[in-house]
């Protein structure tokens, strides 16, 4: 059993934008999943100015979960790709975590 | 209450599952369970994360207190003794993308405790109800 995640890939060509609409909790037993869609979205990533991760149905996401926005945000530097990681519908408890984890001054992040 | 696992990353999510339940049904208000859920998840990641080839067959057990004004776990689990000195550097966590499991414990829990005795691994959280 591991916990409930769903993610979805929705692209937005005329607005140059990938929007991730994650659906559950991101935790140590399903964190694969997003890695996943990171490689999946690094594929087509130099086509887009925009990477939306929209949090609205995503209720917590674990330090695992953290580190691939990280990782995710290095490979879009190192392969000079011009588009931009945030966070739209953050709750507050992944907020607080965010700024636990100083992300808040790495990504934009709208609650 | 006492739960005891395998060390498999899929018997997170069940844990999870009836701490929630419990707590729940205490009438615990969600802020401070979705708090103790993340560290549950941190610990149990850090624990079944790193554990030793030669434990990796063996259980974790949590002990569930709730009683007065704290929620007590005691977890344990038999393997060899874990680093838990260095502190969170957010520029390592950048670097390696982990490291910070403890560091969100350290941040959510009231008490935290780790001791290492007779090749068992024994963690203490312990959250205040006031």
């Amino acid at each position: 059993m591991l916990t409930n995640l769903n993610i979805e890939l929705i692209y937005d060509d005329d607005n140059k934008k990938i929007e991730v609409l994650i659906i559950g909790e991101i935790d140590y037993s399903n964190y694969e999943k997003l890695r996943q869609i990171t490689r999946k979205i690094l594929d087509s990533a130099n086509n887009y100015k925009e990477i939306i991760f929209n949090l609205k149905d995503c209720k917590m996401i674990s330090s695992n979960g953290f580190g691939l926005f990280f990782e995710l945000q290095d490979f879009l530097i190192n392969r000079k790709y011009a588009a931009k990681i945030k966070f739209s519908n953050v709750n507050n408890l992944i907020l607080q975590n965010m700024k636990i984890l100083k992300m808040d001054s790495e990504f934009e992040i709208l609650v | 209450m006492k739960i005891c696992i395998l060390k498999s990353k899929k018997y997170i999510a069940i844990t999870k599952f009836i701490i929630h339940k419990i707590l729940d049904e205490k009438k615990i208000a969600d802020q401070k369970i979705d708090n103790i859920l993340i560290c549950i998840n941190e610990l149990l990641a850090n624990i079944i994360g790193h554990t030793t080839s030669k434990y990796k067959d063996g259980t974790v057990s949590l002990l569930l207190n709730i009683g007065g004004d704290r929620i007590i776990f005691d977890i344990m689990t038999e393997d060899e003794k874990i680093d838990i000195s260095n502190e969170f550097k957010d520029s390592a966590f950048r670097k390696n993308y982990s490291g910070a499991g403890l560091y969100i414990i350290k941040n959510y829990a009231d008490e935290f405790y780790y001791e290492h005795k007779a090749n068992k691994n024994f963690f203490k959280l312990i959250f205040s109800l006031l």
